[in-house]
């Protein structure tokens, strides 16, 4: 993250394409190198990921006890949305973007990406896009309030005249990942070096370029149900509104049908950064790669047809009820085993344990208990119980923070060696690890609890029969949020000093990126590597 | 020998598609052998694979489709 | 200082109320002990698949360690067993879904029901319309104020409590007809197993059949707008001979309400019974001081229409603005809650008109 030392050898004046990074805020803005951009789109993502946990605090600043003490209910519910929002568009998707950037070119022996101007441009507009969304916070009516899934017609007749902004908004991140996705392919599929055949690549290049085809095909589709809002606020159009034969049903099978292959945008880089990591720490190659490749490629097409099991209580047919139960426990045990493959390869390995690796291990833990949840949640009829309760913010909790939000920092705390050349700082590493360990935990686990008992999601206050196990939480929430300072001392500490690293920085470390110095020069691979 | 050089052609054809969709059932339940990946990536076409994956699901939900009809007579 | 104060007294109060509840309600309906069945089921068969799994993992992480001088093998694929580990759930969760099927499809049973209910969410309330009976009501939150913003002290059914409950029989089958009449809403007791959405145009259907008398709580579990805390569900369900009594009951009241709606009122009784009405009705969104919420819900307080001509400040408040959060109140209110808070908010609240209006003028 943030500004790369660069000690590059004599730059010879004949050789354009041989230069180190222009100076002052211009290298910024008008960047098209791989690194600079990646590094841009990491510094965002953490930027949103403090504002989005600023607001999970006050959230559970206020759910603290029962009764109405920090903030008003309207307040609250532009809390939770914008949360909601800032976490899957601003935190998570960024910086699975971002590490895409600085590793596939690395990975690949790419000298860049395929197309670097698009790159600026998809980077620069979601800063925009994000000012946008959070300055409805200060307009009259205040921000959108109505839920990261906007459901209408909340979201229509009934919202804050700021929904237009949201819409806005979210049409110009779509924009963003679309040019984000479409770069990664291009990269992918034409810039490999020679020798680096698809079946070579690492395993995080593979999920993304899974990830990379899922993003196209459904962020046109969530800019399609946002349009039809827009289209139902302002030009008297009733896609969703009953009361001109519209369908308010409609509206959630239409963000479903984006939001379900949002979830797995949203998970398969992390499985491609834990697949990179467990191999590297345990010293052995990761289990059933092909296995793998296969799995993660299949679920581009299935995760498609499971959409419904989000809405099991909406009044479906008794068939479509069926038919989504079994095709959500079908489809979920085939992804879900790939937790095997990563417990197979620590199996008669020769294991260390670094931050990244502790953070990986992590993930697979948590991950998988958010993967048991949502079996339980694929049963449609305890469905009808779980359904919209601190169970279900429990489940994609415990998929999304120690899932995603874990191998995010994996992923940071494995390569940051190589972005910087200096070596980590375990020991606030490790710190950092148990401390944010400890706080997801005590945060989300009760979630599980309350939520069976019987709370409802998304309320600014709860029956008293609520109160401890959600003190618990809000207690948790606290701990990891505030041990995310550590990471960031970390991260800036990393920066400014430390020992110096090798161009390998892990002992059992493989892959192209590892063959070059640390900290990377600004230009790699401009003579493209033989791969073997 | 004309007619046998055609033959060899369509026999090869069969065998890539017999192949691709096998590779995709793999896919579906998630496990794929070595063998077959380097099969696949060296002589498979990208074609074939994409069209074989999109007729796969289609049979996919065709069949889950109906089993749940089967259920619903069953039951009633 | 104050604030803090309540709120030093609200942490002193309330863990005494609380208490740890860990598993789901095992609710008190045939459908709904055979729900928890399978919830239980599939819990467990997640703890055996997760004891396996982290069992392998842990044992793996203390024994393949470096620094016990664990020497890496160089195997890394097996087909064999990864086929049969992802076989072996695969027909556990398909054996699973055998019984899963058998309770969605008596879920889904709303025959021949004894007792047809129609609810109908409303910002942030329930309407509860008996269509064999001529009994129509609705169900607001009946949890004072002080007790929300901490100061008094919370009573154990602290948002959980309503003014009109909904009444059931016992031991018969009931069918509830669930819409909305703005956004979506969600309909839950969780003693029931009963959650169905409430979608404004589409009709659901839900149903129940409780053996015990008794008082079953849930919520609306679907965000609904700024009040979606607030609007509990509460069902009594009474003996068989209990509910024909309170049958008849309401019945009697409905008529003691005709009759009282043709008497005249004083201002000062006017505005006295409107300032109650205008707390439950109205303050949800123009706020209890009648200044509103500025860009979502406008001020009472010298606005146009309730300083305004009367004759549309009545209009408003019985037939609702289409398009806006401001809903219908005929149904809800009666001529005389009508009469009294249109008089009451041309009256106080920072207005002083000076006019009023009487119960029979108001036109329904």
């Amino acid at each position: 993250m943030a500004t790369v030392d660069v000690d590059l050898p004599h730059v010879k004046d004949e050789d354009p394409h041989h230069h180190g990074p222009a100076k002052g805020l211009g290298r910024w803005l008008y960047t098209t190198n791989h690194k600079d951009i990646g590094s841009m789109y990491l510094i965002f993502s953490l930027t949103m990921f403090m504002i989005g946990g600023i607001m999970a605090l006050i959230i559970r600043a206020e759910l603290f006890q029962p009764g109405l003490q920090l903030v008003e209910p309207n307040f609250f519910n532009q809390m939770t949305t914008m949360h909601g929002l800032i976490m899957v568009f601003g935190a998570v998707m960024p910086a699975f973007v971002g590490l895409a950037n600085w590793m596939i070119p690395m990975q690949i022996g790419a000298p860049d990406m395929a197309l670097p101007r698009m790159n600026n441009w998809s980077f620069w507009i979601l800063p925009f896009a994000f000012l946008i969304l959070l300055s409805s916070l200060f307009m009259p009516g205040g921000a959108p309030n109505f839920g990261w899934t906007f459901y209408a017609p909340l979201s229509t007749t009934y919202a804050p005249e700021s929904v237009t902004f949201f819409i806005f908004g979210v049409h110009i991140m779509g924009a963003s990942s679309i040019m984000g996705a479409i770069n990664i392919i291009a990269t992918i599929l034409n810039m490999r070096a020679p020798g680096m055949t698809l079946m070579k690549m690492p395993l995080f290049v593979w999920t993304w370029l899974i990830t990379a085809f899922l993003l196209i095909a459904v962020m046109p589709v969530l800019a399609g149900v946002v349009t039809m809002m827009l289209m139902d606020i302002h030009f008297g159009t009733s896609f969703f509104n009953a009361a001109g034969g519209g369908d308010p049903v409609l509206f959630q099978h239409v963000f479903w049908f984006f939001g379900h292959p949002e979830v797995y945008i949203m998970i398969l880089p992390a499985f491609g950064i834990i697949s990179e990591i467990i191999p590297t720490f345990a010293r052995k190659r990761l289990f059933g790669y092909s296995s793998m490749v296969y799995a993660v490629a299949s679920i581009a097409l299935l995760s498609f047809v499971v959409w419904a099991h989000h809405m099991f209580t909406v009044g479906m047919p008794l068939v479509g009820e069926v038919f989504f139960m079994f095709a959500t426990m079908l489809i979920a045990v085939p992804t879900g085993v790939k937790v095997f493959n990563w417990v197979a390869t620590m199996f008669r390995g020769s294991m260390t344990f670094e931050t990244p690796m502790l953070f990986a291990i992590a993930f697979v833990v948590l991950f998988t208990i958010g993967g048991f949840s949502g079996l339980m949640l694929a049963i449609a009829p305890a469905d009808f119980q779980y359904h919209d309760t601190y169970f279900v913010v429990a489940h994609f909790h415990y998929v999304l923070v120690p899932g995603a939000i874990f191998s995010i920092m994996a992923a940071t705390y494995y390569w940051l060696p190589k972005w910087t050349g200096h070596q980590l700082n375990e020991t606030m590493g490790k710190l950092h690890f148990w401390l944010s360990f400890v706080g997801v935990n005590v945060t989300f686990f009760p979630m599980h609890f309350v939520g069976l008992a019987g709370m409802p999601r998304r309320i600014p206050d709860y029956a008293l029969q609520f109160a401890d196990f959600n003190s618990m939480a809000s207690v948790g929430a606290f701990i990891f949020g505030f041990s995310q300072l550590v990471f960031i001392y970390n991260v800036i500490q990393n920066v400014r000093a430390g020992e110096k690293a090798t161009a390998q920085v892990w002992e059992g470390a493989q892959g192209l990126e590892w063959t070059i110095p640390s900290p990377a020069p600004y230009h790699t691979f401009s003579t493209p590597p033989k791969v073997d | 020998m004309m007619i046998e050089i055609i033959d060899i052609k369509s026999s090869l054809r069969v065998k890539i598609w017999v192949q691709a969709i096998w590779s995709v059932m793999a896919s579906f339940i998630g496990v794929q052998s070595n063998t077959n990946r380097e099969r696949d990536f060296e002589h498979g076409r990208f074609s074939v694979f994409v069209v074989a994956g999109l007729l796969m699901t289609l049979i996919f939900l065709l069949s889950v489709y109906g089993l749940v009809q089967l259920v619903m007579m069953y039951v009633q | 200082m104050s604030k803090a104060f309540t709120l030093a007294l609200s942490l002193l109060s309330t863990p005494a109320l609380a208490d740890w509840q860990l598993n789901m309600n095992e609710g008190v309906t045939a459908l709904s002990r055979e729900i928890f069945d399978l919830h239980m089921l599939i819990f467990w068969i997640c703890v055996v698949i997760g004891v396996a799994v982290f069992g392998v993992m842990f044992y793996s992480i203390f024994k393949f360690r470096k620094s016990k001088g664990a020497v890496a093998e160089h195997w890394h694929e097996n087909t064999t067993v990864e086929v049969f580990w992802t076989v072996v759930p695969s027909i556990i969760l398909i054996a699973m879904a055998v019984p899963a099927t058998a309770t969605l499809m008596d879920m889904y049973d709303t025959s021949e029901a004894d007792v047809d209910i129609q609810i109908t969410g409303y910002q942030w309330k329930w309407r509860y319309q008996y269509l064999d009976e001529d009994i129509d009501f609705f169900s607001n939150l009946s949890t004072p104020r002080e007790e929300i913003v901490n100061e008094s002290t919370k009573n154990p059914n602290y948002l959980l409590e309503v003014d009109n409950a909904l009444v059931i029989p016992a031991n018969k089958k009931v069918r509830f007809l669930v819409t909305a009449n703005d956004v979506i809403h969600s309909w839950w007791v969780p003693h029931f197993a009963v959650k169905k959405d409430a979608i404004p145009g589409f009709i659901n259907e839900a149903w129940v059949k409780v053996e015990e008398p008794g008082v079953y709580r849930g919520q609306c579990t679907e965000l609904c707008g700024k009040d979606h805390g607030f609007m509990p569900v509460v069902v009594e369900v009474k003996s068989e001979a209990d509910y024909e009594q309170w049958v008849a009951d309401q019945k009697a009241m409905k008529l003691a309400m005709a009759d009282e709606a043709s008497k005249d009122l004083s201002m000062d009784e006017l505005i006295a019974k409107g300032e109650g009405v205008y707390q439950a009705a109205c303050s949800g969104c123009h706020q209890p001081n009648g200044q509103g919420i500025p860009g979502a819900f406008p001020a009472i307080t010298g606005s146009a229409i309730a300083t305004g001509a009367i004759d549309a400040h009545i209009d408003i408040i019985v037939n609702g603005k289409t398009g806006t959060a401001m809903q219908a109140f005929k149904e809800q209110l009666s001529a005389v809650d009508i009469a009294a808070v249109v008089t009451y908010q041309r009256n106080a609240l920072g207005n002083t008109v000076g006019d009023m209006v009487q119960p029979s003028a108001i036109q329904k």
